[in-house]
């Protein structure tokens, strides 16, 4: 779970256009919101990018946000627009996005690994929209009703997203019945 | 031990694993070299008290407003079939004449309008509005002023709930039907309201057992309706009778996809714009089937739009991209009005509505077109040589 709350006097000195003070937020966000974009995007340049992009507008937009307890929520949102934004530019190259490696320290059961490839497929399969609310919920730890103020949707559409990615995982789970599967319905 | 919990683990384990350790110093760096290089954007003063909805709403209305317009310079008849394009048609906006000229506005107190989220010019030549109050006023397009007006917060017939959990200003559409009759996307109320051009009731189409929350409405010339189910992301015809014939879109079966807007081309055929980069699907009608899409390949936002009977159709776009651009139907841009990140910026620059439109332009049939901005209901010149090609 990596939710944080961004100390409220460094949003304001940033706010109010301490450079400094931003540095700080951000040398202390970038790596969960990569974390984000890196699940949502899978291609390293285009998180990069939506990362960038998300963070120049946090500071560039910064002075307009009115209740710095809000800033944790407001650049998630920033970064999900970018995602949003990067995705559909490349989207065209989908098809040749590559599965995100992973290198596991140690071997990993067969179970385990089969589950990796299956969730892998599955997810990619999904919109944008579906996978960034399943990584706001399930990886990043908000609730469904933080997620959706992050992403400025109704609770009933991310409940709705939520639910939809989540079924499309389940499905195929099952559909590919990787080892372990039987346990799902114990 | 439950199925639900199970995944639930399963797939957070997964993103644990899948998720990169950290981001690059090299990341790190060149995003503090272009943050060294940003400005940051401060807002008078007076903005800062200014609701961010109202912001919202009024970046809406700008692309709202161009799109409208072509619309309403169509001229009856023609209905000329046209197949999908492949490949499809090119796209340069750089060169799109600017087909829209503000001539005059109506001050927002002249109007009573409150926050529009929908207009549409009726078969009598008067504006329809629906706002946020909420209520349907009828404007005269010629003095801005409400000739009537219907409808209060409510679930009994005649009254509306267009309130929405986020932070935009409400969620309802308005439509008119060829006879006249004023068709109500009632949002929260998750219904379809029909009333008679003078405010009287007629019938609820819809219910909760068919939508989750509606925001979007077209009716064709026999009087069927679609509706967009905004939290189903899902299109439903609902024929004139008010039953269901086909649901389209959605976010399950073979071909799912998100549905955000549908427009009614001026060959009958249906588009429905989409969540994400795609092009709009084209639909068939009759059954809701997939049959291809539409327009240039180029980023799509999250649109809307109508067509004018001349065979032109207006798609405003309105995230990130603020623009209204007019097609012909078989997709080929005609004209375009950018308000920003584009070749044509600085229309309007005013506190609240900024560089904005909304709703769509509506076309009464004075040789106008209408819409709200900054100023209030606004009066647009349309150029004739964008909107009838070829003429």
């Amino acid at each position: 779970v990596e939710r944080r709350v961004a100390d409220v006097d460094l949003v304001r000195r940033a706010r109010d256009g301490d450079r400094d003070a931003f540095d700080v937020l951000m040398t202390g966000a970038i790596d969960r919101l990569y974390r984000v974009a890196r699940l949502s995007l899978h291609e390293l340049d285009a998180a990069e990018d939506a990362v960038q992009e998300a963070l120049v507008r946090c500071w560039r937009d910064l002075p307009q946000l009115r209740d710095p307890r809000a800033f944790e929520s407001w650049l998630y949102r920033l970064l999900i627009h970018a995602i949003t934004d990067e995705s559909r530019r490349r989207q065209r190259s989908w098809a040749k996005v590559a599965v995100l490696t992973t290198d596991p320290s140690e071997p990993d059961s067969a179970s385990a690994v089969a589950d990796r490839d299956v969730l892998d497929r599955a997810f990619r399969r999904l919109s944008i929209n579906h996978r960034t609310m399943v990584v706001l919920h399930h990886y990043v730890g908000l609730t469904v009703e933080d997620a959706a103020t992050a992403l400025g949707i109704p609770l009933g559409t991310a409940k709705s997203r939520l639910f939809y990615g989540m079924e499309a995982l389940r499905t195929a789970l099952t559909a590919d019945g990787p080892p372990g599967a039987a346990e799902v319905t114990a | 031990m439950s199925a639900r919990p199970d995944l639930d683990r399963r797939v957070e384990r997964w993103l644990e694993e899948t998720a990169p350790d950290r981001a690059s110093e090299r990341l790190l760096a060149v995003t503090r070299g272009r943050i060294d290089s940003t400005r940051q954007r401060r807002l008078p003063a007076a903005l800062r008290v200014v609701p961010r909805s109202t912001l919202r709403i009024a970046l809406v209305a700008a692309l709202a407003l161009v799109i409208g317009v072509a619309a309403l310079l169509a001229g009856p008849g023609s209905t000329t079939r046209v197949s999908v394009p492949t490949p499809p048609p090119s796209y340069t906006p750089a060169t799109a004449p600017n087909p829209l000229r503000i001539v005059s506005a109506t001050d927002w107190a002249t109007t009573t309008i409150a926050v529009p989220l929908g207009m549409e010019a009726g078969p009598d030549g008067l504006l329809y509005v629906l706002d946020t109050k909420p209520s349907v006023t009828v404007l005269d397009p010629a003095t801005g002023r409400p000739v009537r007006t219907w409808g209060a917060q409510g679930s009994d017939p005649g009254r509306f709930d267009l309130s929405r959990p986020d932070d935009n200003a409400g969620m309802g559409a308005l439509a008119i039907g060829r006879d006249g009759r004023v068709y109500i996307a009632d949002g929260a109320n998750r219904r379809i309201q029909v009333f008679e051009p003078d405010g009287r009731f007629l019938e609820v189409l819809g219910g909760p057992v068919d939508f989750e929350r509606v925001h979007g409405i077209a009716v064709d010339g026999d009087g069927a309706v679609y509706v967009v189910d905004h939290d189903q992301l899902r299109l439903v015809r609902l024929d004139p009778d008010g039953r269901r014939a086909w649901t389209a879109g959605g976010l399950v079966g073979a071909a799912p996809f998100d549905v955000f807007s549908v427009i009614l081309l001026p060959d009958g055929r249906l588009l429905a714009t989409r969540n994400g980069a795609d092009r709009p699907a084209l639909l068939d009608p009759s059954t809701g089937e997939l049959v291809g899409e539409w327009g240039p390949e180029r980023v799509w936002t999250p649109a809307e739009g109508r067509s004018l009977t001349n065979g032109i159709v207006l798609i405003y776009e309105y995230e990130p991209l603020e623009r209204v651009e007019l097609f012909d139907t078989a997709g080929t841009l005609l004209g375009g009005f950018y308000h920003a990140n584009g070749p044509h910026t600085d229309r309007l620059k005013t506190p609240v509505w900024g560089d904005v439109f909304w709703p769509a332009p509506a076309f009464p049939g004075d040789g106008f077109a209408y819409t709200f901005g900054a100023a209030g209901l606004l009066r647009l010149e349309v150029d004739p040589a964008v909107m009838r090609p070829g003429s």
